[in-house]
């Protein structure tokens, strides 16, 4: 759906976007974290064919953003941090405008306006000037304006930048309902916390490289799990049992707690923890270790960090 | 029904039925005034009426034009526009069009009065302009405007690519030019007529033929500039294209530099030599090639993308080969035939002295646009030139060292091999510090 391939940008002073290279597949939300300045808004505004790289290629949906970057924009839609409205026009007038500038047909405007309207609640401002529009609503408007021509592909740049945690919950929702669609999205953010009510799949930029490439898709898909034991008493052949498990790797044990990656399923769990209580190992409790956005970020910068 | 959507959003903003009622009513009184000191004569509304079309038309819709893209910019409007699929062609008309929308509908009022005018006007006051056919009249008129809105249109364009703007230049570049088409108008009687090619042409008739190549190429200008705002590789064709047709316009021209007075081909030749060799530096200025463009440019060819290259290609490239070409048909006719049909100094090698010192010019132009500051220096190369063809020759000759200006200008009484030498050498110095600071500067990636 999304192939980036040696993707390298320059500004004058330095150069921003490293090699960057990765694959998406399509019906996916991937969050885009990263440092200020790590490149984020370059590599989205290079997908989006509003910057051209220096190096590499990039396709969506088999065609050459850099080759062909008007005939990309009729399938993809993209949101800028900092967007603009036309603050003169009402919202009506704006939501036609792009609708014709994406080659929407004169019998279809109407209809197509009004759906996105709908969609995100403006059907009662539509004769509003946008400029006259509170932050929340001026966002939803610029979030339809990009999705009047109904994208396959969306990215979004700091979507819930100054929304209130009320309007944030319903963009959350409305993205899922997109992904739900069947849209791929890229959804940059520095609010991790943000992206994890939706995103599907990470990815990390640091000082221009994408960290550890494989890691795209690991967060939602990833067959292992942390688990970890407490028992109410040292059990000295833990270790020993542990490591003779095949699913079972990193193992860390301090006293009576012991914590380690587990790559079998729900019913290898409940055999794992069978074959304890038939050792008679002083067991409490076996229970999954949930491992949020924040720690697949944090992981990855700090093994990055370790690498360097 | 308004296809070009960006005509049609400009119109929504600009012309409001508030605006669309209140405008003419002021208008309308402005041009009472005017008249109100007519004796029963319309002279002075067609006057003020056709004043009235250049100012708002010409100034105000060219102003209303440069603005549209710098307001968008700041805005934020600007790249949720570049990320619809609306061609470069009809976003361009649409915003000269568009913007100017409101000042063309107030300047076809005043055309119209201006023409009702025309026709109750005494003979006497008819001067040759107002004389002329009306169609012809109408089009010449409404190419100034058009002219002038395009060129605000490519300047507002070019300053956004190249990052540095003067809105106030800007408005002196375009008032400076409406003023000249606008006055060229005014011919006395009898009307001139106009040598092109060894053709007579009627003065009017031959304007209209010039505004209109004027209007081609700023438009086709903006069209282009607009394609690299959204990221479309432009081929060099269009510059050379550019540069080709100027020299063949200018070329038509009798420039009576021959000893007979006749356009021969060696009067020719240099009238297309003088014209491409102020376009070289034309060209040279206002692309102003960095050490991020010709990295990008060595990796193009490297890696054999040659629709990326020839688009990112430096045109004073292209340029610059043409007055090479020029010059070579100079140094052939020399060579061929008798030296009788120049009238001025001997030539011996002066388009060549020329060559090398653009060559030279080019070369100090790099080297400060080579420095690590991310944006080129415009004043530093033009100080240097300053003083290179100015304040040295000119304390030479004070000192009595004239002899040795072959340095620094093309010198008409020096040796060829000097006249040639020396520009040659200093091109090839000045070449190697501007390669020396390139790669010290942008070789490596950091």
């Amino acid at each position: 759906m999304i192939k980036v391939k040696n993707l390298n940008f320059d500004y004058p002073e330095k150069r921003v976007l490293k090699d960057v290279a990765f694959f998406i597949e399509g019906g996916s939300i991937t969050a885009l974290a990263g440092p200020n300045g790590a490149g984020k808004t370059t590599l989205l505004n290079c997908l989006a064919g509003l910057q051209t790289p220096i190096s590499g290629n990039i396709e969506i949906n088999g065609v050459s953003v850099i080759d062909e970057p008007r005939r990309c924009h009729e399938f993809l839609g993209f949101l800028p941090d900092n967007f603009g409205l036309y603050v003169d026009l009402t919202v009506r007038q704006c939501l036609t405008y792009f609708a014709r500038a994406h080659n929407i047909p004169p019998n279809r405007l109407e209809s197509a306006t009004i759906s996105i309207a709908e969609r995100l609640g403006l059907i009662d401002h539509m004769s509003e000037r946008a400029g006259s529009l509170s932050r929340g609503w001026r966002q939803k408007l610029g979030i339809a304006q990009t999705l009047i021509h109904d994208p396959e592909i969306i990215f979004l740049d700091e979507p819930a930048s100054g929304l209130d945690p009320m309007a944030r919950k319903d963009l959350s929702r409305f993205l899922v309902e997109l992904q739900k669609e069947g849209k791929t999205l890229i959804v940059s953010s520095h609010i991790l916390a943000e992206l994890e009510d939706y995103s599907t799949h990470m990815m990390i930029i640091q000082d221009g490289r994408l960290l550890d490439p494989m890691a795209v898709g690991q967060h939602a898909t990833q067959s292992t799990k942390i688990l970890v034991l407490e028992l109410y008493d040292i059990w000295p052949p833990l270790t020993d049992f542990l490591s003779a498990v095949d699913t079972i790797d990193q193992i860390s044990i301090e006293g009576t707690r012991a914590q380690f990656q587990f790559a079998g399923d729900l019913r290898e769990q409940n055999e794992l923890l069978k074959k304890l209580v038939n050792r008679s190992a002083p067991v409490c409790a076996l229970q999954t270790l949930e491992s949020n956005l924040q720690d697949s970020y944090l992981e990855q910068m700090k093994r990055n960090d370790l690498q360097s | 029904m308004i296809s070009n959507p960006e005509l049609k959003r400009n119109l929504w903003s600009q012309c409001t039925l508030h605006k669309l009622i209140v405008g003419p009513l002021i208008l309308f009184g402005v041009i009472v005034a005017i008249g109100m000191g007519a004796e029963e004569s319309s002279t002075p509304f067609a006057w003020g009426s056709l004043l009235l079309f250049i100012a708002i038309t010409g100034l105000w819709g060219s102003s209303l034009v440069s603005e549209s893209i710098p307001v968008e910019v700041q805005s934020g409007t600007w790249p949720l526009q570049k990320l619809t699929p609306i061609s470069p062609w009809t976003m361009t008309w649409g915003k000269i069009l568009g913007a100017s929308s409101y000042a063309w509908y107030l300047g076809i009022i005043c055309l119209l009065t201006f023409f009702w005018a025309l026709g109750d006007m005494p003979q006497h006051d008819l001067n040759a302009l107002f004389s002329q056919n009306r169609i012809l009249l109408f089009s010449l008129l409404i190419s100034i405007s058009l002219s002038g809105q395009s060129l605000a249109l490519f300047l507002s364009f070019s300053a956004l690519t190249h990052q540095r703007s003067n809105k106030k230049q800007q408005s002196i570049v375009v008032f400076i030019f409406l003023a000249f088409l606008f006055l060229s108008l005014f011919q006395g009687r009898p009307l001139p007529l106009v040598s092109w090619y060894g053709r007579s042409l009627q003065f009017y008739h031959f304007y209209l033929g010039t505004l209109l190549f004027l209007l081609f190429w700023v438009a086709t200008g903006s069209y282009l500039l607009m394609r690299k705002e959204l990221q479309l590789a432009n081929a060099s064709l269009g510059w050379m294209c550019f540069i080709t047709s100027s020299n063949v316009y200018m070329m038509g021209f009798p420039w009576n530099l021959t000893v007979d007075n006749s356009a021969s081909t060696l009067s020719q030749l240099i009238a297309g030599f003088i014209l491409t060799w102020m376009l070289s530096y034309a060209a040279l200025f206002w692309g102003m090639t960095n050490g991020i463009k010709v990295r990008e440019s060595l990796l193009q060819w490297k890696e054999k993308r040659w629709r990326d290259w020839d688009s990112g290609l430096p045109r004073w490239i292209h340029t610059l080969l043409l007055l090479a070409i020029l010059g070579m048909g100079i140094t052939v006719y020399e060579l061929l035939n008798s030296r009788q049909d120049w009238e001025g100094p001997p030539l011996n090698g002066l388009a060549w002295a020329l060559f090398f010192f653009v060559l030279r010019d080019t070369a100090l132009v790099l080297y400060f646009n080579f420095s690590k500051n991310p944006k080129p220096n415009l004043m530093a190369p033009l100080v240097y030139l300053a003083v290179l063809y100015g304040l040295i020759p000119t304390l030479l000759s004070l000192l009595g060292g004239s002899g040795w200006n072959f340095i620094f200008f093309p010198h008409l009484e020096a040796s060829t091999a000097l006249k040639i030498g020396a520009p040659f050498l200093e091109a090839l110095l000045m070449a190697y510090f501007a390669i020396k600071r390139w790669r010290a500067n942008f070789a490596k990636v950091h």
